[in-house]
């Protein structure tokens, strides 16, 4: 076994773990977590065994596993990246009524302006 | 009864001036959305008489002006204004565009730099900048103005309500012509004086604009 697939598999069990944790503080459903156990452990065992990826290639059509693994994970970074801005602009109106909110409820009566000069 | 609504983001140099002119001008309802500033905005914007409503934290013109209007609404607006708080517009453009308002029916009026000579705009601006931009949104908003990115509007009380305002940044300058066309409102352009100072949007600023737009429409 190489050094890099050694580093690659502590950090991804390390992730693992990681997702576990938050499963259990509540932080993470429980369909979520079962998603990402699996892709961690398929990532686990895509590091220890490379040429597994070979099958992937072969339905997809790449040449050679690797690259069909660095397609596929470009593509997810692409939707989750996606993904986390379009929730992110739901985020900021959320906070934009809340703050509007804020504001009308501490200044609901209106007397008119009260003019100083 | 007619509201000013002033967006304010750290305006405590200018705002004061701008109030104690509007009052001067016969104007009761001023109304200052301090919208997060880290200044003496609130406190400057009260001082001079206005009434104050504060944002927690910055939300953007676009959402402080949202906030301008629903507070107008509830407070028996009949006609809201927006005006910058830096000064940058003639207060004395305010009456003449609420007759216009009235008396062609109108539910909107736009302000624009364009419509006579008074605004010094700077070249770069003028020859390059806001062509460029008006082409652009004329094609996103399929209203045809003039001058699209001038905060200088005044607008019905229904047709405020029509026109929600989501776009928190800037782009809600391209957003309301569209809401303006979607709802078939009836609208004119009034010519008004722009002062310029420093500050403004550059090139950079309009690709941010650009880019909220799209966002927005994805998210639809």
């Amino acid at each position: 076994m190489m050094i890099i697939q050694i580093i690659l598999v502590v950090f991804f069990l390390f992730i693992l773990l990681k997702v576990l944790n938050r499963f259990r503080s509540g932080g993470l459903k429980g369909k979520e977590m079962v998603g990402w156990v699996i892709f961690w452990l398929l990532a686990v065992a895509v590091v220890v065994s490379p040429n597994s990826t070979m099958v992937l290639a072969k339905i997809l059509g790449v040449g050679r596993g690797v690259d069909a693994v660095m397609y596929l994970a470009m593509a997810l970074l692409f939707f989750l990246v996606f993904k986390i801005f379009i929730h992110l602009e739901k985020i900021e109106r959320q906070i934009t009524k809340l703050v509007r909110q804020d504001t009308l409820n501490k200044t609901k009566k209106y007397e008119g302006t009260t003019r100083h000069s | 009864m007619v509201f000013i609504v002033l967006p304010a983001h750290n305006e405590e140099q200018r705002i004061g001036r701008v109030i104690r002119d509007l009052f001067q001008h016969g104007f009761v309802n001023v109304i200052v959305v301090d919208d997060g500033s880290t200044d003496d905005t609130a406190n400057e914007a009260a001082g001079a008489g206005a009434t104050v409503l504060s944002h927690a934290v910055n939300r953007g013109q676009g959402a402080a002006l949202q906030t301008g209007n629903e507070f107008a609404i509830q407070n028996e607006a009949k006609i809201i204004v927006h005006f910058d708080a830096d000064g940058q517009f003639n207060v004395s453009d305010i009456d003449v565009g609420i007759k216009k308002l009235t008396a062609e029916n109108l539910d909107i009026v736009f302000g624009s730099r364009f419509l006579d000579n008074r605004s010094k705009i700077p070249f770069f601006k003028k020859y390059f900048i806001l062509p460029l931009s008006r082409v652009i949104n004329n094609w996103i908003t399929g209203l045809k103005l003039s001058d699209v990115h001038n905060g200088f509007r005044i607008i019905r009380k229904e047709t405020a309500e029509k026109i929600q305002i989501t776009q928190d940044q800037m782009a809600h300058n391209s957003q309301i012509p569209r809401l303006v066309k979607e709802n078939n409102l009836k609208y004119g352009e009034l010519p008004v004086e722009v002062f310029y100072f420093e500050n403004g949007q550059g090139v950079i600023g309009g690709f941010k604009i650009l880019w909220d737009l799209l966002i927005a429409k994805i998210n639809k």
